[in-house]
C-alpha cells in the first residue's frame, strides 16, 4: 500500500468521524487505519484547531471523540481540492 | 485583436489560479499542513505570472512590455519551484531531492549570474563594479547548492549572500544619493 500523506491522512480521520459519529480514539484509529500513538498526535492537532472535540464520559471517563461544524467545512473543502492535491504529487 | 484574446485567456487563468490559491490557503489556515502552504505560495504565484502575462500584452511601450515579460516568466518559475519543492517535502524521495537543488543552480542563480556578468561588460564606474559582484555572488549560490548539504555550502552561501547585499546596498546607496540630489538640482534650476 503506497504511503499516505499527511492530508490524506486527516481526510480520512474526519471522513470516519463524519461517516460514523463520535467514537473513542482506539476505534477511530482501526477506522482511520493508524496505529494509536500517531493517531493522537493527529488528534490532538485537530482538536487545537477546533476541528475535533475530544471530551471525557462517565464513571469510566472513556475519552470521545467528534468532528465539530469547522472539522465538517474543513473536510468539504479539503475533498474538494483533493484531486488538485493528488495531481500534484501533495495527497 | 489576438494580444486582446491572448490578454482575455491569462486574465482567466490569473482568476482562477487566484481562487485555487485561495482556496488551499484556507485549507492550510485551517490545518496547519505545510505542503498546503506551498501550494497555495505556488499557485498565488502563477495567478501574479499569469497576470503580468495579460498586462504584456496588453502594454502599449514595448519595454514596458518586455519588463512584463520578464516578471511573467520569473514568477512562473519561483511558483514552479515553491510548487516542485513542496511536493519533494511530501514525498522524501532521495533522488528527486537532489534533483531539485540542480533544478535550481541551472535555472534562477545561473541565469541572475550570466545576467550580471552581462550587465557588468555594459556599465561602468560603480554599476560594473556593482553587477559583477552581484553576477558572483549567484555564481556562489549556485556552487553552494552542488556543495549541500554540508559546512562548506553553507559557508559558500553565506559568503555569497553577504557579497550580493553588500553590492546592492552600495550600489542602490550610491545611486539613490546621486539621483535624489540631481532631481533637487534640477529643482532649483
Amino acid at each position: 500500500m503506497p504511503r499516505r500523506s499527511r492530508v490524506d491522512i486527516v481526510i480520512d480521520v474526519l471522513s470516519a468521524l463524519a461517516a460514523e459519529g463520535p467514537m473513542p480514539p482506539t476505534r477511530l484509529a482501526t477506522a482511520a487505519n493508524l496505529p494509536y500513538d500517531r493517531l493522537q498526535g493527529i488528534l490532538e492537532s485537530l482538536e487545537s484547531k477546533g476541528l475535533v472535540r475530544v471530551s471525557v464520559h462517565g464513571e469510566g471517563r472513556a475519552r470521545i471523540a467528534e468532528i465539530t461544524p469547522e472539522g465538517r467545512r474543513a473536510l468539504a473543502e479539503l475533498r474538494r481540492v483533493r484531486k488538485l492535491l493528488r495531481d500534484l504529487g501533495l495527497a | 485583436m489576438f494580444e486582446q484574446a491572448l490578454a482575455a485567456v491569462y486574465g482567466a487563468s490569473s482568476a482562477l489560479f487566484a481562487m485555487i490559491a485561495a482556496t488551499i490557503a484556507r485549507s492550510y489556515r485551517r490545518l496547519g499542513i505545510e505542503e498546503l502552504a506551498g501550494a497555495a505560495w505556488g499557485f498565488a504565484l502563477l495567478a501574479l505570472s499569469a497576470a503580468f502575462g495579460a498586462a504584456e500584452m496588453l502594454a502599449g511601450s514595448p519595454r514596458l512590455a518586455v519588463s512584463l515579460y520578464a516578471g511573467s516568466s520569473s514568477t512562473a518559475a519561483a511558483g514552479l519551484v515553491v510548487i516542485v519543492l513542496s511536493t519533494l517535502e511530501a514525498r522524501r524521495g532521495a533522488q528527486l531531492m537532489v534533483a531539485a537543488p540542480l533544478a535550481l543552480a541551472f535555472s534562477a542563480d545561473s541565469v541572475a549570474a550570466v545576467l550580471g556578468l552581462v550587465a557588468a561588460t555594459t556599465s561602468r564606474g560603480l554599476a560594473r563594479a556593482g553587477f559583477a559582484l552581484i553576477g558572483l555572488s549567484h555564481v556562489g549560490r549556485a556552487v553552494s547548492v552542488y556543495l549541500m548539504p554540508g559546512r562548506d555550502a553553507a559557508l559558500v552561501l553565506l559568503a555569497s549572500e553577504a557579497l550580493r547585499a553588500a553590492a546592492a546596498l552600495a550600489m542602490s546607496f550610491y545611486y539613490s544619493g546621486g539621483v535624489l540630489a540631481r532631481g533637487a538640482e534640477e529643482e532649483q534650476g
